[in-house]
């Protein structure tokens, strides 16, 4: 059985970090990793998420933490007026990725509760390296801006 | 949220697991709400620690069964009595909401990957009586849905919700989904 549900940070991140999903999310998707390592703000988390300003939506499988789908809920610095949701990131374990519709439900899911919480946008981000473009256009989602980085040297 | 209220939580639920656990026999002594044709609860298992004098039922056969249904008055079953923790609890929630009448109490368990299908609980009892339901062991992956609300109930938690809408509990998490429910009319109007 596989189920989509609204979770608390505390209620999912410790099985997260037991099944090492964090660990096998940042290693399939990361860059500069010998620069930047994997260290969560546990404690933003949970703040934003007494504040009302997380939403996270697990998938499960027989019981099991199998993916997750995190969005930051806050109005824009130039939108005060509007509820936006800005993804966090979002990650399906390989065995249940290649299950038909999997994805497309979580997104549902979250994108439902968003609404019912009154977001009006969502930002939506992928890497260009593991590229979801394909799937978000097929969920609805436009190409609105291409994010650059760089990684600072002396 | 119009169908969930979370009352309190931190209530220790540690020695009434205990005693259930010593007291495996107690389960499932009365099947009526379980077995009944078209139940919603075919695969939960129940303690009853107090409910309807099903006698009614015994003495009258089919005949008895709306006045078994409709009637307010609950007796205590001998459970009651054998998870005495069990009691102690239902007396704090009954003064906690300032409860004028006692109704159904009952320890339901729902087993991973199992659910309790849609639902209203409809008639005379379930608009007399406020419907309580105190966690005594969850894990995540439970979800109850209320109409269009979905909440997890943590356990040592204690919720009012709304039972006369659409209802159904999945319980996809890697143990037992145990809660006591608690009946009580508060004459408050809660619904």
């Amino acid at each position: 059985m596989i189920t989509y549900q609204l979770e608390h940070f505390d209620d999912c991140y410790p099985e997260a970090q037991e099944l090492h999903l964090l660990e096998q999310h940042w290693e399939e998707v990361a860059l500069h990793k010998n620069e930047i390592p994997l260290k969560g703000d546990e404690d933003a988390y949970r703040e934003m998420d007494a504040n009302g300003a997380l939403q996270i939506v697990t998938v499960r499988e027989d019981g099991r933490l199998v993916g997750y789908k995190i969005h930051l809920i806050k109005t824009h610095l130039h939108y005060c007026t509007t509820l936006m949701a800005f993804s966090d990131m979002y990650y399906l374990t390989p065995s249940v990725r290649v299950k038909p519709r999997i994805a497309h439900r979580m997104f549902k899911v979250a994108e439902e509760e968003l609404f019912k919480r009154g977001v009006v946008k969502v930002i939506e981000t992928t890497k260009i390296h593991a590229s979801q473009q394909r799937f978000l256009e097929f969920e609805g989602y436009e190409p609105a801006e291409l994010v650059l980085t760089k990684i600072l040297k002396g | 949220m119009k169908n969930f209220f979370k009352l309190c939580d931190g209530i220790n639920t540690i020695p009434l697991l205990l005693v259930i656990q010593q007291n495996p026999q107690l389960w499932d002594q009365n099947t009526l709400r379980t077995t009944h044709p078209y139940t919603p609860h075919s695969q939960v298992h129940d303690i009853w620690l107090r409910f309807n004098d099903t006698s009614v039922l015994e003495e009258k056969g089919e005949t008895g069964r709306k006045e078994f249904l409709d009637q307010h008055e609950s007796i205590d079953y001998p459970s009651f009595d054998k998870l005495y923790e069990a009691r102690i609890m239902t007396n704090q929630l009954m003064a906690q909401v300032q409860g004028q009448r006692l109704g159904r109490v009952m320890i339901t368990k729902l087993e991973p990957g199992k659910k309790i299908d849609a639902h209203v609980d409809s008639g005379d009892h379930a608009a007399y009586y406020e419907r309580f339901h105190i966690v005594l062991q969850s894990a995540p992956g439970v979800i109850f849905r209320a109409g269009d609300e979905k909440v997890y109930m943590k356990t040592g938690e204690c919720w009012w919700f709304q039972n006369q809408v659409e209802h159904e509990v999945i319980n996809n998490s890697v143990s037992d989904r145990l809660h006591m429910i608690v009946d009580i009319h508060t004459g408050r109007g809660f619904k």
